[in-house]
């Protein structure tokens, strides 16, 4: 479902990220983990088609995100860390807005369920700057669901939620893959990641330092046995 | 508690000078201030600079205009301000002084401190920029005297921000809480009401008579009678500024310094807890401030209290374009307030009664401020709303999410603004024609509908290359226009706003050539068809479809670079 080959990022003479090849399947969530300045940031922003790569190809169900974009960009939704929203739309309008700009069929209905499952409905006239954080976060993710999509991104899904919205915010990223969507999970939180993710992907400096499930990644590193992905993380990354 | 009022301002201004100077070494900021500073140098330092015109009055008249502004911006004060807070903390001060072992008393002291040394800086800078002939003590007087108009405006605002919000918090209780102030309050108003059925007729037969007339027969108001008690206030908070000598200056002091202490007291008195209502404003400003420093924008959230303006749902099938054009409309509509619309009515009524001559009929001069209106929003709506990419820029890391083309984009952003402006120009424009309708005096009927034909043609034209044009700065310099809602301030933003001022008017210039070019060919071919306005008609026809042509290459053009656009390397990403 997303398909990613030799990604690359330069900014100026600074590289953000190098050759990076991957790909998540339907029904696969798949964590992209690294320290500060890993990369994590550019390649998800590349995914999205908010910044061009310097060089590589990404596909989007099958479709090349820099051939086509508005088709590409149609089967894929970005959640990121900081909800942005439109100081001035309210809650129902930013959905109805985002349906008509996916042209996502049976918004009508597809509205209400959404907000129903996201718990909006009551503030569903609001405006963002009636919105706690959490509840700001819950609309950019009810805006990302609206039109269906096949491949999910999201970076850093659990800030500003409260421990029922970081359960709430789980289950929906487990049900979206279990319902065949492509999930790509950038987190500092390697426990979510541990705990939700079916493969992991370990960067730093911009380049892949390990990909695959923990028992693979760990097949690599017999010293490493036994242990939790933070000190696989640290030990992989040189940061312990 | 002064003192480390004192070592607080003094830090803060001197760390912010060096941060500002160490600015300068990148050359767009160098550029900018080197402008600003030719700005400044060519606006009020030069020989033959603007003078101050209240210099140029009589003492009396003098008196009695700054009384009347002083007036006017306390009684505007009072029935519009807005703010939630008697104070503007910023985050820094509410996080240390509100948990630090300080008495209420002493936080608004400590505040009022600090606020005095900015309005000190306020004062010398507008003398200095004011100023006739050199600098002299009397020109350090009249900043001194400036300074405490300023403190007793300051401090005015601030009282009446905590009558608020005591009325707010305690309801009733808060009424009988601030009894007496409301007593004062209403007193006033009793007696500005008894004055002003005594001596409106005399004013209004003086204002007609002359301007001059009219100020003698107000300054005579001014000071007789309950006008005199009502003014005293004012006229000894003007009087240090007013002043010609030393002697004037310190015979003044005294009764300013008076009303000056009598605010502090009232607002120092007040033991209303604030302290809420100053953090929710401190993060506010905090937001927005942490916004424009990574070069986006905030908006304050006007009315979130409120419900917000229904409007026509966005059927979910259709084009994206118009579903952009649908979100900035929305935008428009919400951010225009009832007190705007009251304002500009208002404002409207005064201007048509007051300039009302004894030959000019009513609906002329309706006629004339609708047309005057419909100038305003063509040539200033463009450049005052920026309810388009420069001020959804701040969001394209979301809008280069969408799965629509750059291009689509573009065009939504401008055509909302540009739908609303035509519109309402248009609409003025109609408006005047038909309040003047019967009017034997003006050109024939024919002629008129001519005019109003190539008016209604030119409108959407001019605004839709205003607008173009300013969402090309945007597109193309992001790093030198503010983006979002808010205007950045300081030499550097006033050399960049010169600069991208007159870069703006040269392609304005340059779009309307060919557009120009085609209204002549086509006025002068049809001129022996039609004759005379109405040639002029086709030309503005041809002329504006001209201009059309040329802003949906623009689109195209701009969509492309909307595309290309780094949010990172255009200074717009959030992280």
């Amino acid at each position: 479902m997303l398909q990613v080959r030799g990604l690359t990022r330069l900014y100026d003479q600074l590289v953000a990220v190098e050759d990076l090849s991957f790909s998540v399947a339907p029904g696969e969530v798949l964590g992209l983990v690294g320290p500060n300045g890993a990369g994590k940031t550019t390649t998800l922003r590349s995914l999205c088609g908010v910044i061009q790569p310097t060089r590589g190809t990404i596909e989007i169900g099958g479709v090349d995100l820099g051939r086509d974009p508005v088709r590409a960009k149609g089967q894929i939704a970005f959640m990121p860390d900081e909800p942005h929203l439109f100081d001035y739309l309210t809650v129902e309008e930013h959905l109805r807005f985002t349906a008509r700009l996916y042209k996502a069929t049976g918004a009508e209905v597809r509205i209400p369920a959404l907000l129903t499952e996201l718990e909006l409905s009551e503030k569903a006239s609001a405006l963002p700057t009636e919105l706690s954080r959490g509840m700001r976060q819950k609309l950019v993710i009810a805006c990302g669901l609206i039109h269906d999509p096949k491949a999910l991104v999201f970076d850093e899904p659990l800030t500003g939620l409260d421990p029922a919205g970081i359960r709430r915010m789980k289950q929906t990223i487990v049900d979206r893959a279990r319902q065949g969507a492509a999930v790509l999970l950038s987190s500092h939180l390697l426990h979510l990641v541990e705990e939700i993710c079916t493969r992991v992907l370990i960067l730093q400096r911009g380049r892949m330092v390990a990909i695959g499930t923990i028992p693979e990644i760990l097949a690599g590193r017999p010293d490493l046995q036994g242990k939790s992905l933070e000190d696989i993380f640290l030990a992989l990354t040189g940061s312990a | 508690m002064i003192a480390a009022a004192l070592y607080l301002s003094r830090r803060t201004w001197a760390n912010s000078l060096r941060v500002r100077l160490l600015r300068l070494r990148q050359p767009k900021y160098m550029v900018a201030f080197s402008a600003g500073v030719f700005y400044l140098w060519f606006m009020f330092l030069r020989r033959g600079g603007p003078v101050s015109s209240l210099g140029l009055l009589g003492p009396e008249t003098r008196e009695t205009v700054a009384v009347l502004f002083l007036g006017v911006i306390l009684v505007l004060n009072w029935a519009l301000q807005t703010s939630e807070t008697p104070f503007p903390f910023t985050l820094a001060e509410t996080q240390f002084l509100f948990a630090a072992p300080m008495t209420r008393r002493q936080v608004l002291l400590f505040k009022i401190f600090r606020s005095q040394m900015a309005l000190v800086i306020s004062a010398m800078v507008t003398v200095f920029l004011f100023r006739r002939g050199a600098w002299s003590f009397v020109t350090l007087l009249h900043a001194l005297g400036l300074w405490l108009g300023y403190a007793v405006l300051n401090l005015n605002g601030a009282g009446m921000g905590l009558l608020r919000l005591s009325l707010a918090q305690h309801g009733v209780s808060g009424v009988r809480r601030r009894t007496g102030t409301l007593i004062v309050f209403a007193l006033l108003a009793g007696a500005l009401w008894w004055v002003g059925r005594q001596d409106i007729p005399v004013l209004t037969t003086a204002f007609t008579t002359g301007w001059r007339a009219g100020f003698a027969a107000l300054s005579q108001v001014l000071h007789s009678g309950a006008g005199a008690i009502l003014s005293w206030p004012l006229r000894a908070v003007v009087a240090p500024f007013l002043a010609t000598t030393p002697l004037e200056f310190l015979a003044a002091l005294p009764a300013a310094l008076l009303v000056f202490g009598v605010h502090v007291w009232w607002v120092v008195g007040s033991s209303i807890a604030f302290e809420e209502a100053a953090t929710d404003h401190a993060q506010r400003t905090a937001k927005r401030i942490a916004a424009l420093r990574a070069g986006r924008g905030w908006t304050e959230p006007r009315g979130s209290r409120a419900k917000p303006l229904t409007s026509a749902a966005l059927n979910p099938v259709g084009s994206a374009a118009g579903a952009i054009v649908w979100k900035n409309r929305l935008g428009i509509k919400r951010e225009f307030t009832m007190r705007s619309l009251v304002l500009v009515g208002v404002a409207t009524v005064v201007g048509v009664m007051s300039l009302r001559g004894p030959r000019t009929s009513s609906t002329d001069l309706l006629g004339a401020f609708l047309l005057f209106g419909a100038g305003m929003v063509t040539l200033l709506g463009p450049l005052a709303l920026r309810f388009d990419l420069r001020r959804d820029l701040e969001m394209l890391e979301v809008l280069k999410t969408y799965p629509v083309r750059g291009r689509t984009v573009v065009m939504g952003e401008v055509g909302a603004l540009l739908l609303v402006l035509a519109l309402t120009a248009g609409a003025l424009t109609t408006a005047a024609f038909l309040v003047t309708i019967t009017n034997d005096t003006l050109p024939a009927l024919a002629d008129r509908l001519a005019i109003l034909v190539s008016a209604l043609a030119g409108i959407p034209a001019v605004i839709a290359v205003f607008l173009l044009v300013q969402n090309t700065s945007v597109l193309l310099f992001p790093a030198w226009v503010t983006v979002g809602p808010q205007r950045a301030v300081g030499l550097e933003a006033t050399g960049q706003r010169l600069l991208l001022t007159i870069g703006s008017l040269l392609a304005l210039v340059f779009a309307l050539i060919p557009a120009a070019l085609l209204f002549g060919a086509v006025m002068w071919l049809s001129s022996d068809l039609v004759g005379g306005p109405w040639s002029v008609a086709l030309g503005a026809v041809a002329g504006a479809g001209a201009v059309g042509g040329e802003c949906w290459l623009a689109v195209q053009l701009l969509g492309g670079v909307f595309d290309r656009m780094d949010p990172s390397s255009a200074g717009i990403a959030s992280s």
